[in-house]
Formats: structure tokens, sequence, C-alpha cells
């Protein structure tokens, strides 16, 4: 054996692996060589470091006690008005604005620019009172808008956000310190409040907004030497000076324009930079510098349409007065009345109750069970880890089925005082009370399920879903029916083909178990708009719709198909070939040719999908889709042709089941 | 292959939170060791280590690079750990043995390097190393457990090992020099 033959074996040597007659001669080897038995001694020396740490942490288990706090601390934050409102419903608008605002921040420069002097840029920006900004994501049709007053402190005085994206549909709010109100355009609702918690929210957007505390981020940060800058004046024509901020230890790039008569940012251009490509992911423009707004922008009053739903937080008062109840009484006080007003179908009570909520949105929210009456309330339990006294209040509900049987049903609710900032003495709920989720029952026929193999319950779930048995579904996913998710996986699942069901294995302190699975998922079909008005003058796709021509991903272009040497070619494809030829290259994961007829974002997408597949173990050609290209309609609204399209996929992957739960029956926790 | 940490932190952000559990489970055992070293207490390890698990799962929004979850992971812990050993000393009045205190931590400083170098190994090497020591695998367990064939796994050990010592190496001499520099 030789020292590169012996080294390649030490590791197998030292785990005792190799057969005897190797072993030997490595042995040997080691006898004769120093250099490789220093090199044996180096490993072995560190395996005995690796075995004293396992060893003094074998018996740590701090998953439970982790998960219980992550979880517990998790249930009342999701729940809380103002969580809903900051998280979900100002949801786009903020978490997007508070991303950029972290960009921003993060932004060190390392070079000062040279030609053109940030000095100017924080000089031209001193005296900006009015702004109106527009941010375009990547993938979203219509951009976001705000428009912002603020004081010469540079403090916002007041706001309006316009929301064309959320999950509540259209949004318009206006915020002063005053009173904020929420216009839910497509939900028809209206909300009046009055909140210092946006404030900090809105003074985010500001400053995101605000190309002066952007440069005067970049001048603090020129010492940290993280980012190149690099700026360009305007050359003859321009209008614009340009500086590219390249990030040195993230793949990202920002590009800023400056306009050359008034030294003021006009655009920002947020760039991931994937591989050599830099892919454009946002935009921001800044526009209309203190072009007075209208005082009657900042209120919707005037806009709303009379039948729209209100409900006013400011002049009304939410949840139930303390008076003379202790903080005990209070609580459960508070949830009797809320779970009163469930057995009453008074949504517009219970919304109030639980936290101020809109009738409209209390009767959806709390209407998926019929509540027959109360069988118990409290005793309240003090959360002493709370910044605010509160109490769980563990409660019995009986709840009528819709086959007309009774059930009890436990639920805690969270309950604490002054969620409403104007009415501190008023309790309200402001989390815990999720009627919507289905409870994990024990079923007439339970033992059927209890004595399931982790395999026969995979394969009972999947041949369900390929029958289009939801009920049955439903006994494997714990999932409410109201769920937008459910009826994705109806979309997604509802009449699949099982390939194979695979050994079940356990992993990790995971308390159920995996289950290898690969199954065909239904054709699904979509169409793709091919269009050959660009320079090239050949066929490539623009956009992606659902079956019902409903925009699913636009695919822009940063500068148009570019002229091929072997352009005529194909020029000469008519779009269902350019939309054949395309899923053709896809499925071979030919990046070159499937660049020919989509956009650089669309290939690199498509190519980290694939990677992360990849990496996870999964077999991507199976994976990769199998289309098959229908006709083409000609659309003269968006002059382009719609492709047809029917998509087939094999997906293989592990399902996560358990059944430690009340029922005994396995439960879907994930893996789909 | 498992599911990679990036995986499962896209999952939590997803609004998974359970998910988090298969992350606690994988490095809880290294993250009790690195704090451990550091605040030199087995009870005072595990409680760090809860509650660095905890910040992180509440801070997952601000992980730019989910792929690091583990080195960010270690940055958070030692952050605890400091605050720990911080309060552990303004709670002692006898300032003797707070003197002490501080020494055993200082003194256990020089073995918590092996955890971070473990951190910023590629996640298919520090895979194999947490499953072999941490989880107490056989190599032939390893196989099973990563649907990779024996041999896979003693040269992904083998080459996990020579980045190991590299890694080591590198901080070794890194401390060599601030300690020279600290001295003239």
């Amino acid at each position: 054996m030789n020292c590169a033959e012996c080294r390649d074996n030490l590791v197998a040597c030292a785990e005792g692996l190799l057969d005897r007659e190797a072993m030997i001669q490595c042995e040997a080897h080691l006898r004769v060589c120093a250099d490789c038995r220093s090199e044996q001694q180096a490993i072995v020396g560190l395996q005995q470091r690796l075995i004293a740490r396992g060893q003094a942490a074998a018996e740590v288990t701090i998953v439970e006690p982790v998960m219980q706090r992550v979880l517990e601390h998790k249930e009342p934050e999701r729940e809380t008005i103002m969580s809903k409102l900051l998280k979900h419903r100002w949801g786009f608008g903020l978490s997007a604005a508070a991303g950029a605002a972290a960009i921003i921040i993060a932004i060190i420069v390392a070079m000062p620019p040279r030609a053109f002097g940030i000095e100017q840029v924080i000089e031209a920006y001193n005296k900006i009172r009015f702004l109106h900004v527009k941010t375009f994501g990547a993938k979203s049709q219509e951009p976001a808008e705000f428009w912002i007053k603020s004081n010469d402190q540079g403090q916002v005085e007041k706001a309006r956000y316009y929301l064309p994206e959320t999950e509540d549909g259209v949004k318009l709010i206006t915020w002063t310190p005053e009173r904020t109100e929420l216009w839910f355009k497509s939900k028809h609702g209206f909300l009046i409040l009055q909140t210092k918690r946006i404030a900090p929210w809105m003074q985010s957007l500001l400053e995101q907004s605000q190309p002066q505390l952007v440069m005067k981020v970049l001048l603090e940060g020129q010492k940290a030497g993280k980012v190149d800058i690099r700026t360009q004046e305007p050359q003859g024509e321009q209008k614009a000076a340009v500086i590219v901020a390249v990030h040195k230890t993230e793949p990202r790039k920002e590009i800023y324009y400056v306009d050359r008569k008034t030294d003021l940012i006009t655009r920002i251009e947020y760039y991931r930079i994937e591989g050599t490509n830099a892919v454009l992911k946002s935009t921001t423009e800044f526009s209309d510098y203190n072009v007075p707004i209208e005082e009657k922008m900042f209120s919707l009053r005037d806009e709303l349409p009379k039948d729209v739903s209100v409900a006013d937080q400011l002049n009304q008062v939410i949840g139930v007065t303390q008076g003379n109840m202790t903080d005990e009484q209070a609580a459960a006080e508070t949830v009797r009345q809320f779970f009163q007003a469930l057995v009453d179908k008074d949504y517009k009570k219970a919304g109030l109750i639980y936290g101020g909520e809109l009738e409209e949105y209390a009767k959806k929210e709390f209407s998926a069970l019929t509540v027959a009456g109360i069988v118990s309330v409290g005793p309240p339990v003090a959360q002493t880890n709370w910044d605010k006294h509160g109490f769980k209040v563990p409660c019995k509900l009986e709840i009528l089925q819709s086959g007309g049987e009774k059930s009890v049903l436990t639920v805690s609710p969270y309950v604490r005082p002054g969620d409403d900032e104007i009415h501190p003495d008023h309790w309200n709920i402001t989390g815990g009370v999720n009627l919507g989720e289905t409870q994990v029952k024990i079923l007439p026929d339970n033992a059927k399920y209890e004595k399931m193999t982790p395999r026969e319950a995979a394969e009972a779930f999947f041949k369900a879903c390929s029958e289009k048995n939801w009920d049955e579904v439903l006994k494997f996913w714990p999932m409410s029916v109201t769920d937008q998710r459910f009826e994705q996986m109806k979309d997604y699942l509802g009449g699949l083909e099982i390939v194979s069901i695979g050994k079940p294995y356990q992993s990790g302190n995971y308390p159920g178990w995996y289950v290898p699975y690969e199954i065909k998922v239904p054709p699904q079909e979509f169409n793709v708009r091919v269009s050959n008005t660009n320079l090239a003058k050949r066929c490539v796709l623009t956009g992606v719709y659902d079956r019902k021509l409903r925009l699913q991903q636009d695919y822009k272009w940063s500068t148009g198909p570019e002229v091929l040497t072997n352009n005529d070619a194909y020029a000469r494809l008519s779009p269902k070939e350019a939309a054949q030829a395309y899923f053709d290259a896809q499925s071979k994961l030919d990046w070159g040719e499937m660049r020919k007829f989509t956009s650089e974002s669309d290939v690199e997408d498509t190519k980290n999908q694939m990677e992360m597949a990849k990496k996870a173990g999964m077999d991507v050609h199976k994976l990769m889709p199998v289309v098959e290209v229908g006709e083409a309609t000609w659309s003269p609204e968006q002059s382009a042709w719609f492709v047809k399209c029917r998509m087939s996929q094999t997906k293989k992957w592990n399902l996560a089941i358990r059944k430690n739960n009340p029922a005994g029956r396995w439960q879907v926790d994930g893996g789909i | 292959m498992n599911p990679t940490d990036k995986e499962y932190v896209e999952r939590c952000r997803d609004g998974y939170p359970e998910d988090f559990r298969l992350l606690v489970d994988r490095y809880q055992k290294p993250l009790f060791y690195y704090l451990a070293v550091r605040v030199g207490d087995h009870a005072q390890a595990e409680e760090a280590a809860q509650e660095s698990f905890v910040r992180a799962f509440f801070s997952l929004k601000k992980l730019r690079k989910p792929e690091s979850f583990y080195s960010w992971l270690l940055g958070i812990a030692g952050r605890v750990a400091k605050e720990q050993l911080r309060s552990r000393e303004r709670r002692k009045k006898d300032r003797e043995a707070a003197e002490v205190l501080t020494m055993d931590a200082a003194d256990s400083l020089q073995e918590y390097p092996l955890e971070e170098a473990i951190a910023v190994l590629p996640e298919t090497y520090r895979e194999v190393i947490l499953l072999r020591y941490y989880e107490g695998l056989s190599c032939q367990e390893v196989a099973t457990r990563l649907d990779m064939p024996l041999g896979t796994v003693t040269k992904t050990l083998s080459r996990a090992y020579a980045l190991l010592r590299q890694e080591l190496k590198v901080r070794e001499n890194d401390e060599e020099r601030v300690n020279r520099i600290e001295q003239t």
C-alpha cells in the first residue's frame, strides 16, 4: 500500500471498517511511514475531541421546551388584532418596506465616489416635505404607492398608502397620529382606529422612501469596506447620473439614478446577483418632490361608497369594561360574553370583543362551527411572560356538528386589557380561538385508522386524494375546510396517481414517520403568452396565465430578446412551435436553448428550483413537468398569442405523519 | 439527503413553525456543547441553548443566508452566553467569586473554535459530522440514514476532518497573531 492508498483508507481504518487484509496492509504502511502516521494521529486526535463532545451532549434534549416556547409565543402574537393589521392586512406594504429599509441600512460603502458628490445629494434632500413613491415588485402587476408629508424634523406627519395586491385584495390606508383609516376596497369594509403602533411603520416607509437617508447611510458606511461604489456622470443628452452600489459580501447590488438638474434621486433598482447575471427584483420610483399633496388625500371619508361596512374603533367602545371586577373576573367575563355572542350568532358583538374586528370578518372567522352552548369558562391562567398582564382562559364549548350530533370542544382564548389604546380599561380577546381549525376527533371507526401502519396511512391518504374523497382526506389532514390551503390542495392533489410508496423511516426527534412516496399529480391546464413584437422578430414567452387567463407570472425582459446568429430559423417558428421548443428545452434542462425563448429571470428561477430539488435528493428529471402544447389564439388587446398548455408532473418526496394525538390517528404534518 | 437548513428555515418563514423542531433537533447538541464550555455549567448551558433557539426562531426573518443558519445561531448563542455570564457576575456580590467565574469561562474558551469550525463546513460535511458524533451513529447507520454508500460516508468524513483541521489551523494562527500583538 502506498501513501495515497493509505490516506484514502485512514478514516475507514480508524472506524474499523476495513477488511482484514486491507487493515494489515494499512497498518504495515503506517509502521514504516512517519508522514502517514502523523496524519493518522491528527485524525484520531480530532475524532477523540468530537467523541468527547458527543458524549458530553448525549443527554441534551431541549426540542420540546424550545418548541413549547416558540409555539406559545407564536399563538397570541399571530392572533392579535394589531398583528393581523400589521402582519397581514398591512403585510405586503410594510414587510416590503421593512425589507427595503433593512437593505438600505445594510449598505456600507468602501470607495468614496469621486466624480459625483454624495454630499450634493444629501444637500438636495434636506428640504423635502412632500413625496410620492411607487414600488414595483418583480412579479407585481401594479405598483404600491404612497404619499407622505413630513415636518421640519423629518418625522412623518401624514401618510396615504395604496396596496393593490394583498391577501385582503385592494387596500387604501391613511394615517395621522390621531386617526388611521383602512379601506378594504375588495372586501367592502372600512375601519377607523387610533394607534401609535403604526407610527414607527410609517416612519420606516418614509425613511425607505427618502433617498436622503440612503445617502447618509452610504456616507456613514464609507469606512467599513463592504460595498463598492461606482458613479457615472451623465453623458451627452443623458438626464441622470448613476450611482452603483455593489455588495462585496452578498449577491446584491443597487443602482441609484440621480437627476442632473435637481440632484434628486428619481429611481432605485434592486438587483440580486445570480451567477454572472444581475436579476432585477424590485424598483422604487420617487416623484413629485415637494409638490404639495392636497389635505383631502389624507382622509378616505369622502371617497367611500355609501354601502361600505364600517367598523369604528375611534368612536365606539370595543371589548368588555373591567369596572369593579378583578383581573381574573374581567378575563373570564370577556371570554364568556364572546362565546355567548357566538351562541347568539351576534358577530358584531363577537368582533368588537375580538379586538374590534369587523362584523364580516368575525363572521367569516368564527362561523365555521356552530357553538350551541358554553359548558365551562376558566379559571383564567395568568400569562406572566407577557409585557402586558393577560390571561389564557380554558373553556369548554358545546359544538353542533353538521350531522346534528353534539361534541365538546376545548379552546383557550388569550385575554388582556387595552388592545384598543383609547380604552385601556377594556378587556378584549387577542387570540387562541381556533374554531375554524379541525380538531383531531375520535371517529366512529377510529380503530381502523389507529391500526394503520405509517405506510398504510400514507397510502390511504394518497388514495383518498386520488379518488377526490375529501372527507377521507380530512381525516388525515388537520385542516379546516375553510382554509384556503385546502382548496389549493384539492386543485393540486385531486385525482393524483400513486406510483410507489416506500419504506417508512424515522429521523431525529420527530415523533412520527417519514414515508417516501412518488406520485403523478393531475394534469394542470394553463396558458403562455407569446409575442414576436421585439427587435429580433421571433416568438418568445412573455407571461404565464392560468386556465381562466388570469396572469400568474409576467416575464420581464430587461433588454428584450437579442438577435441570434441563426435568428432567421427561430423567427420562422410559430407561437405554438416556440412554446413547444421552450418546454422541450426546459425538460432537458438545456438552459442555453431556454434563453432563446424566455427571460433571463425565468431561466435563473428554474435553475435555482432544480438545484434546490437536487440538493434535497429529488430526481430533477422526474420532477420536470411534461407539457403538451395546444392551440394558439391571437389576443388583439394584448397584441400577443395565448398558447394553451397542459402539464403533468411526477413528484417524489417524503410524507411526514404522526399519531401522537388524543385520537391516535395518523395526521399529515407536511411533505406535500 | 435530508432537507437542508435553508429549506427548513424557509418553511418556518412560510408559516410552518413546527418545522423549526427539526432545526432544533439537528443542532441542539453541538450548540449545547458550544455554550457549556462558555458558561461552564450544564444547567445554564441548556437554558442558554433554549434561549438561543427561541431568539433565533423569532429573528428568522432577519436571516439573510438561510443556508448559514447554524453559523448565525452560534452568533446568537455567543451573545446569550455573554449576557448570562454578565448577569451571573452581577448576582455574585463576592468579587472573588466573580473573578474565579470569569477565569473558568476564559479557560474553557480554547475549546469552542471546533464548534465554530463545524459551523462553517459545507452542509453535506457538517451533517455527517453531526450524525456521527453528536447523534452517536455508526458510519453504517449514517449511511442508512442518508441513503448513501458506506464508502461515501467515510470519504465525506475524511474530507470533513481535513476541512476542520484546516479551519482550526487558520483560527489558531489568527489567535497567535492576536496574542503577539497584545504582548508587544
